[in-house]
């Protein structure tokens, strides 16, 4: 038998590394004709706001090589709706359940933690910074290490589920974020968000997107990300996820072994919905290929000179 | 709903820039369909990451071996497809979305159905439906929009069902064929000729044209159906990149999306 389960901080068991990326997995219960949501390591909600947001005007999508920009623009269907309407089916279908939630301030941050700290069903929360702190003037939470800290210290008092922090990588120094949430209490860090990026259209002479910049993913940003990943996970003691344009499971592998814990599959879900269920039995595959029991000693064991 | 691999059956040059490709499908596929339903298609074999996402097409034709789409080249993909070998393998997922009502439409009804010119696919996948169920052709009013008469696709077909009933008019933007100018002003004669009894519209074309579609039939009181595009990046509901704006929803979240929702929605309930 080889064991694929990993431990993400003191709290939270995965059954095996493989995750869903928010926002491109539903609320879970969509894939289920795709594949087993108790098979994954855990399912990663679409990031909920207090209140339900609409998101932004279309197009909110276009198709760049190897990957895609999109600015949804975090439409959500609020917290409330997703505790009565999405949750009883991840516990249902006995999923891990991570769930990803934003706001606009610390206050609102803090409230949703605390919100969701109460209900039973959820095993984890993970926190976007990349959001907009209209009360800094709309710099992102996470793209400075103080901010970012202040806020995983007020979420951290909020709630006793383990953390996991999502960092942007649209910084000059991810490293020093991650340390700075990392000593703020947060249990995990997961990276990459998308990068900021824009399509033009010659013709018409117009951005593509309607809100003019949307976030790149996919195939693309994995040599980025898998940089980002092996940095951060040298330089913090706490679990690394690793995410950005894992489409198969060798690129799930290359993660594993530059140092992530777990790791993301988002814009490739799209592509194939059953992806992630494909990738935790190729792993498994992988291991006893390689005659490796525990998948603990594949973890980081990238080898340099 | 099937996730499955397709093997290219057959690939038919209709006009430089428009083919039809034969698909293998799963053995209940058939059954599963409704007219106005579409697939999301691969357009490169597996594993390959460009272009990476699937795109959306209109399941036009049922065959005894899978079913058949009707493509035109605009991009890269349908480029790449275009000139997709036989027997290669794509990688498939359908049939997706919200057909056509087709079960509301009564056989004593009168049908109008509008196609803009690729827009054909997916009405003729409705014209099939029609005559597998046996409506009377003498009810069904059919008008073909394009901009010249050679983009004009299966019209030999649609003229022998004309000496069974069916009603066929034709709109070209340069003339070359039937009225000279756009499928609406047919549409429009038509719908005052007939004013006491307004049939049913079915439609798909180019946005423009389904946009002026559906202001004349809410003035004319019609009920009419529209099937919208959309950039789609998933086409299951999950990326909530394909939305489009709908009146019956609060103003506060007004979205619907198009591939889950739609892609065929009722005019009225659009923001036209
Ligand atoms: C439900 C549905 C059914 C469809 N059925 C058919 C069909 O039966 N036959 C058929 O030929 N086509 C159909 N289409 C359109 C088809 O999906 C696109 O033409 C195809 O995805 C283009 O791929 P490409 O790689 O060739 O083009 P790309 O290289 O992706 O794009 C080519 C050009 O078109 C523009 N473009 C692409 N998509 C859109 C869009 N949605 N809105 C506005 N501009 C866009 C791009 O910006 C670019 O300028 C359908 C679309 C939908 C949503
Ligand atoms: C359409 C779309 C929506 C997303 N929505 C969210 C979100 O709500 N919250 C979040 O933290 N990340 C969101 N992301 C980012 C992904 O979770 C992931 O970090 C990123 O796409 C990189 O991974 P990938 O290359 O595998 O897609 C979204 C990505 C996409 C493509
Ligand atoms: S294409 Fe993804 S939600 Fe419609």
């Amino acid at each position: 038998m080889i064991d694929l389960s990993v431990l993400l901080g003191s709290g939270l068991r995965l059954k095996n590394p493989v995750m869903t990326a928010s926002g491109t997995f539903g609320y879970g219960r969509e894939y289920e004709p795709y594949l087993e949501l108790n098979k994954l390591g855990a399912v990663v909600t679409k990031g909920l706001s207090l209140l339900p947001k609409p998101g932004n005007e279309p197009p909110r999508i276009v198709e760049t090589p190897c990957g895609m920009l999109n600015a949804i623009g975090l439409e959500n269907i609020g917290v409330e709706a997703f505790l009565s309407d999405e949750l009883p089916a991840l516990k249902a279908a006995q999923a891990t359940v991570v769930v990803n939630f934003f706001g606009e301030t610390i206050d609102e941050y803090e409230e949703l933690a605390e919100i969701l700290d109460q209900e039973t069903g959820i095993d984890a929360l993970e926190i976007n910074i990349s959001c907009p702190n209209v009360k800094a003037g709309g710099l992102q939470f996470g793209t400075d290490p103080r901010m970012a800290a202040s806020l995983v210290t007020a979420v951290r008092r909020r709630t006793s589920l383990p953390l996991i922090t999502k960092l942007s990588p649209n910084v000059t120094d991810i490293i020093s974020i991650a340390m700075a949430v990392e000593a703020a209490g947060s249990d995990c860090v997961s990276l990459i968000n998308t990068l900021t990026g824009m399509a033009v259209d010659l013709q018409s002479r117009k951005p593509v997107l309607a809100n003019i910049t949307g976030g790149l993913s996919g195939p693309a940003i994995k040599p980025i990300a898998l940089r980002m990943v092996h940095q951060v996970a040298r330089n913090v003691n706490i679990p690394v996820i690793g995410i950005g344009g894992i489409s198969s499971t060798n690129d799930a592998l290359e993660f594993l072994l530059v140092g992530a814990t777990a790791i993301q599959v988002g814009t490739c879900n799209f592509v194939n919905p059953a992806i992630t269920a494909e990738i935790a039995a190729g792993i498994e595959t992988f291991l006893h290929e390689s005659s490796i029991s525990h998948i603990s000693d594949f973890i980081g064991s990238l080898q340099l000179a | 709903m099937f996730l499955f691999p397709s093997t290219v059956l057959q690939l038919t040059e209709l006009t430089p820039d428009t083919f039809r490709i034969r698909l293998s499908s799963p053995e209940n596929f058939a059954r599963q369909f409704i007219p106005g339903q579409f697939v999301m298609a691969s357009v490169a074999g597996p594993s390959h990451l460009d272009p990476l996402l699937k795109r959306p097409f209109s399941i036009c034709r049922l065959r005894p071996d899978g079913f058949e789409l009707l493509i035109k080249v605009v991009g890269r993909g349908t480029e790449i497809l275009q000139h997709m070998a036989i027997g290669t393998l794509l990688s498939l997922h359908g049939p997706l979305g919200n057909g056509y009502p087709v079960n509301v439409i009564g056989k004593d009804r009168k049908i109008m159905l509008v196609a803009g010119g690729i827009g054909i696919a997916s009405i003729i996948s409705l014209l099939d439906y029609c005559l597998e169920a046996a409506y009377p052709l003498k009810n069904i009013n059919l008008i073909l929009g394009a901009r010249t008469s050679s983009e004009l696709l299966y019209i030999d077909e649609f003229r022998q069902l004309t000496e069974k009933g069916l009603t066929l008019s034709i709109a070209t933007d340069d003339g070359s064929r039937g009225h000279r100018g756009l499928v609406t002003d047919l549409v429009s004669r038509q719908l005052q000729n007939n004013a006491e009894n307004n049939p049913i519209i079915l439609s798909c074309g180019p946005l423009p044209m389904l946009t002026a579609l559906g202001k004349l039939a809410v003035e004319a009181s019609c009920p009419c159906y529209l099937s919208l595009e959309s950039r789609m990046a998933c086409g299951f509901g999950v990326c909530l990149g394909c939305v489009t704006r709908n009146k019956t929803k609060d103003e506060k979240h007004p979205w619907v999306k198009v591939c889950h929702d739609g892609p065929v929605f009722d005019a009225a309930t659009l923001q036209l």
